[in-house]
């Protein structure tokens, strides 16, 4: 069991704001969900965030400059993206703006194990 | 070095004429549709003023203005607002709105805005350099 440990999660995807909550819950750390991104660069002034889940949606722009707002005020926070492009190139930049792990959607059921992992690693530090 | 402005809005009815106004007076302008990209932009570069646009529709979204009161304190934040009933102005005012101004922007208005603001960068200058108190 974790203990106290919370995770952001961003995502106006309703499907994958509830199956994170659900894995990070399973691993007993909490999560603080957020439809939108300006109230959760928000919360994270608020709230001593472990981890953030970023789902990457619309503009590649935008989900960068997200991506840096996030560093620019928590930059010790892991990131962890959710995107639908599986390119070479959007994994390296994400990458480069320190996220540490990627996910492809859909996720697959196989993922599920990985999520908790990677999660589990990030949130026990 | 010249002054900036960080503008957050979507509407080309408020970016455009902002823009050639504040590139008249001499300032350097970015303009982000996005609100964590134009609080990023706040962040990172030095910021004299930050004008942000409240769309109409939807609820008014303080959570930029209150980062930046929070991360940058001393930057003066103008709001625009197409509604500026006395509980609107009253929120604004509360989350550190240093003026809001109606939409549609009369350019006259903003000359009185961006004085206000120029006045108290100056003052703010005289304070660190100890001239006035």
């Amino acid at each position: 069991m974790i203990d106290f440990q919370i995770a952001l999660i961003v995502s106006s995807d309703q499907e994958i704001r509830e199956r994170f909550s659900r894995l990070i819950n399973q691993i007993g750390a909490t999560c603080v969900i957020e439809k939108d991104r300006d109230k959760a660069l928000n919360r994270m002034l608020e709230v001593d965030v472990r981890l953030a889940i970023v789902d990457m949606e619309g503009d590649d722009r935008e989900n960068l400059d997200f991506l840096s707002a996030v560093k620019k005020l928590r930059p010790r926070v892991p990131i962890m993206a959710i995107t639908d492009d599986s390119t070479e190139e959007l994994r390296n930049q994400l990458f480069n703006q320190g996220v540490y792990c990627c996910f492809v959607k859909p996720l697959a059921k196989k993922d599920t194990k990985e999520i908790i992992s990677k999660v589990g690693e990030e949130l026990k530090k | 070095m010249s002054a900036s402005v960080v503008l957050s809005s979507k509407d080309p009815h408020v970016k455009n004429p902002l823009k050639a106004f504040f590139h008249e007076r001499g300032y350097q302008v970015i303009i982000e549709g996005q609100g964590s990209s134009a609080l990023l932009k706040a962040l990172e570069e030095p910021v004299d003023l930050f004008i942000n646009d409240f769309p109409e529709d939807g609820d008014l979204n303080l959570d930029i203005i209150e980062i930046i009161r929070k991360m940058k304190p001393r930057v003066p934040i103008v709001g625009l607002c197409a509604n500026t009933s006395l509980a609107i102005i009253r929120k604004l005012s509360e989350a550190g709105v240093f003026y809001c101004a109606m939409k549609p922007i009369q350019i006259g208005e903003m000359e009185k805005v961006v004085e206000a603001v120029e006045r108290l960068h100056v003052n703010k200058a005289k304070r660190s350099a100890g001239t006035i108190r």
